[in-house]
């Protein structure tokens, strides 16, 4: 569990100046043990069979506000992974906040998506499930052993609209001639969102490591973007909460492509804060208050930032 | 940059009739509607949905495609855990039904002895979920559930 009073000072001072009066909110829940959470996949076992076999395995799961086939397990989530169910693929463990960014996505099922950094595929398979296994998705990412554990889930989740690539992505548009419907660009980031169940030595913000990943983040965002439809939706996210990986990255790419749109991204059920609109003396583009900063309060999930930009 | 997880994929409408020409005989599934197959390798056999099958030659170096459904045998196929459990629905023969605790021993890899006269590459189910495929023979149904598959009893 992660020990609050030995957060280090930078962290706490800039928690503190993000979520004013929440920050003490925002600390408890921080001291919480981790939550559990599985996906019914859809794909396998309709949603209500998938509910009461939990149900008769004894454990105990709540239905997500802003997704059902996302659960919260309240009793009995260490049962799960030894089930002929899990075996079987009928559920698939996924923290319930990134969960989040294939519903701004909102892919349908005769589109051509991509996910540009894929690995290991929580959010490609739940794309696919949404797409009830049609269409087509293209699951990219760069590093080879993730890329066996995206194939693993692929597999284990019986995904058969996927192809997978292996390459920078922000190389793509030089290979690829296709336009996307739908592009995830679910970004490489500190996490800084995710410090539940944490040890106690959570590093400070980093502003070398944050200058690095933030590098890398602009560039896979723009690869994405030029792969986008016009008329197509991008959804970027990061399980980060430091405004340089996220609304610097968007501001960035609304600053180079005119095109680009942020969007409204109101899901139901799910509570959050708007974008920031000014940080550290950089005020942004007024549209990022569309885009969601999910803090861990909000919902009882980690945290998660995601912006959702249309091409005109 | 070409990766290592390159694999061979084939497209070849006449060894894909041939497939699911073994795949009705096996277990009366003549074609899943929306679904295509691919050639991976010698053996291997992918199953793709319309869509993506259209993208694999037009992607440049396309990692696995689709999902690996199964193998292909001398004169039969045998499916994979995941293509069991996609034809299984629609199987009308080639299936066999075990007890639950017939299940738990199967499913950790161990052949179980059941009274079944089939012979050859079935779909196993336990009369509510289907599991997988086994080979069965004089009433010995042996497992192909790979070990990554296996329930963890810990
Ligand atoms: C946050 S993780 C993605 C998680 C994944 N979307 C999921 O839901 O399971 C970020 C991924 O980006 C990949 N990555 C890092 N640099 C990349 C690059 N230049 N191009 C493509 N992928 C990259 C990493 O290997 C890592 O798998």
């Amino acid at each position: 569990m992660l020990d609050i009073d030995k957060l280090p000072k930078p962290f706490l001072e800039r928690f503190s100046a993000l979520l004013g009066d929440e920050f003490d909110q925002f600390l408890r829940n921080l001291a919480q043990p981790s939550e559990n959470f599985v996906r019914v996949n859809t794909l396998k076992v309709p949603l209500k069979d998938g509910q009461e076999r939990l149900a008769e395995m004894n454990i105990e799961a709540m239905p997500l506000p802003y997704y059902p086939a996302g659960l919260r397990i309240r009793r009995g989530h260490e049962l799960i992974p030894r089930t002929v169910d899990f075996a079987l693929g009928y559920f698939y463990i996924q923290e319930g906040a990134s969960m989040v960014p294939p519903i701004s996505l909102a892919p349908k099922p005769n589109h051509l998506v991509l996910d540009l950094c894929a690995a290991p595929g929580s959010k490609t398979t739940q794309i696919s499930q949404m797409m009830g296994n049609q269409g087509a998705i293209i699951a990219n990412d760069r590093t080879f052993q993730r890329i066996t554990s995206l194939g693993h889930n692929l597999q284990l989740c019986g995904v058969s609209n996927t192809i997978v690539l292996h390459e920078d992505g922000r190389l793509l548009p030089q290979s690829l001639s296709l336009k996307f419907d739908r592009v995830l660009v679910d970004a490489p980031c500190s996490a800084s969102g995710h410090l539940r169940g944490k040890s106690p030595q959570f590093e400070s913000p980093n502003p070398k490591r944050l200058q690095g990943l933030q590098a890398l983040q602009k560039g896979l965002i723009k690869a994405g973007f030029r792969l986008l439809k016009s008329g197509g939706r991008l959804v970027y996210s990061t399980c980060s909460l430091h405004p340089e990986e996220n609304e610097d990255v968007i501001q960035h790419l609304l600053n180079q492509n005119p095109e680009a749109r942020l969007t409204k991204n109101e899901i139901i059920g799910l509570a959050s804060h708007p974008g920031l609109i000014e940080w550290e003396n950089t005020h942004y583009n007024d549209m990022m208050r569309h885009c969601l900063r999910v803090y861990p309060q909000d919902n009882d999930t980690d945290g998660f930032f995601i912006a959702s930009i249309r091409r005109s | 940059m070409r990766s290592k997880s390159t694999v061979n994929l084939v497209v070849d409408d006449k060894w894909e009739k041939e497939v699911w020409g073994l795949l009705h005989h096996q277990y009366g599934v003549s074609q899943l509607p929306g679904y295509r197959l691919l050639r991976s390798g010698r053996k291997r056999i992918r199953i793709i949905s319309e869509e993506a099958f259209k993208l694999v030659t037009q992607v440049p170096c396309a990692g696995p495609a689709g999902l690996y459904f199964g193998e292909y045998r001398p004169h039969a196929i045998r499916p994979s855990m995941d293509g069991a459990q996609l034809i299984g629905p629609y199987a009308t023969k080639g299936v066999v039904i075990i007890t639950k605790e017939q299940a738990n021993n199967w499913l950790q890899g161990q052949s179980i002895e059941i009274k079944d006269d089939q012979h050859g590459y079935v779909i196993v189910s336990d009369g509510h979920r289907f599991l997988g495929c086994g080979s069965l023979s004089k009433g010995v149904l042996l497992s192909f559930v790979p070990k990554v598959r296996r329930p963890n009893k810990q």
